[in-house]
């Protein structure tokens, strides 16, 4: 059951009633299990609001709320076109298995109202940000020649090639004396 | 005690943290301050630190807890070393990006004349150790992302030492 989850869903209290509609009769038909059902819905609802996506999604609800001042020397509140654009580009990375080792703690708001994600792995990091049209990113490899990017426009639906290509040295995914 | 104006090869500075987002803190590592705690502001380019030399690591908590800007929590103060900055700007040489450490004294939100002399016990100026970190290159309209002053500010954050965590430091905003 827990497979069929889609790895983006961000289950909202109309996700599991429709979930229980659909189970219930059974249940009842196996009234002694009742106690199971109510732990196996439990485990769901764990499993779906710990999913490294739904995590991530929620760090990102949180930074939505800083407001100005939110460091106590100026900064200003994320505004919400970067917000939206981290979403949809949350959800590119993961449906493009790029979020590999992206974690909340790493996802970092700037003063000046951009967001940064950082993707580490044992080869090192992919530091990217997010603004209100552009993405721009720098590599902290371990080994190897490091590259970066000034800031590309984009729709946040696809990955900048460059971007791409320094994810996939991140993950081993190509040969890394290519670099 | 006159603040020198000159700020030294060897001196220490202070940055004073007030969010939890500025502060790195993984299961089984020691805590470490994030490249963003380092950025400026929209529009500027300056980052305000305390000099060690004027200011000891305990009165910087008292500044850091009194100071408590608009609302915000005390957090943790991380050091920063003017070697360390020199040899930051000697790395990005090509990249045509450094920083330098500026004197400016501070009273309430309002910078004092620097040909003014300020002394440390001086009933007027109330931040008389305060110094910028100040970037060469300025804030540039035309780019929402900033990949160059976060490179440089990514390898100094390396080079800082937390001396001092107000636990606990919730995740969160």
């Amino acid at each position: 059951m827990i497979a069929v989850l889609p790895s983006y869903a961000i289950p909202d209290q109309s996700f599991f009633e429709q979930f229980v509609s659909v189970t219930v009769p059974h249940t009842d038909m196996y009234a002694d299990n009742t106690e199971s059902f109510s732990k196996m819905i439990r485990l769901i609802e764990d499993f779906s609001m710990n999913t490294p996506v739904t995590a991530v999604k929620n760090k990102l609800s949180e930074l939505s709320q800083l407001t100005y001042n939110w460091d106590g020397y100026g900064a200003s509140a994320i505004p919400e076109r970067v917000i939206k654009n981290s979403y949809k580009f949350i959800d590119t990375l993961f449906s493009e298995d790029c979020a590999l080792y992206l974690s909340p703690e790493d996802i970092t708001p700037t003063p000046y109202g951009s967001i940064v994600m950082d993707l580490i792995s044992v080869y090192g990091l992919v530091s990217l940000e997010i603004g209100k049209t552009q993405i721009g990113f720098f590599t902290e490899y371990e080994d190897g020649e490091n590259f970066d990017s000034d800031g590309e426009d984009t729709d946040f639906r696809s990955i900048p090639d460059a971007l791409k290509k320094a994810i996939d040295l991140l993950y081993g995914r190509e040969i890394r004396s290519a670099c | 005690m006159l603040v020198e104006k000159n700020i030294r090869d060897d001196e220490t500075f202070y940055r004073v943290l007030f969010s939890p987002l500025h502060i790195s803190l993984k299961d089984g590592k020691e805590p470490k301050v994030k490249r963003e705690a380092l950025l400026p502001k929209p529009d500027g380019r300056e980052v305000s630190m305390f000099r060690s030399r004027y200011m000891g690591l305990e009165e910087c908590q008292t500044i850091g807890a009194e100071i408590q800007m608009n609302g915000q929590t005390f957090r943790a103060i991380g050091s920063l070393s003017h070697p360390e900055i020199a040899r930051n700007n000697h790395t990005f040489e090509n990249e045509h990006i450094s920083a330098m450490v500026i004197y400016s004294p501070m009273h309430g939100k309002d910078y004092v004349d620097r040909n003014i002399n300020v002394y440390t016990n001086d009933p007027d100026v109330d931040k008389p150790a305060h110094v910028d970190l100040t970037y060469s290159i300025p804030f540039s309209a035309d780019s929402d992302v900033k990949t160059k002053m976060r490179k440089y500010a990514s390898s100094l954050a390396k080079t800082m030492t937390v001396q001092y965590v107000k636990y606990p430091v919730q995740e969160g905003c």
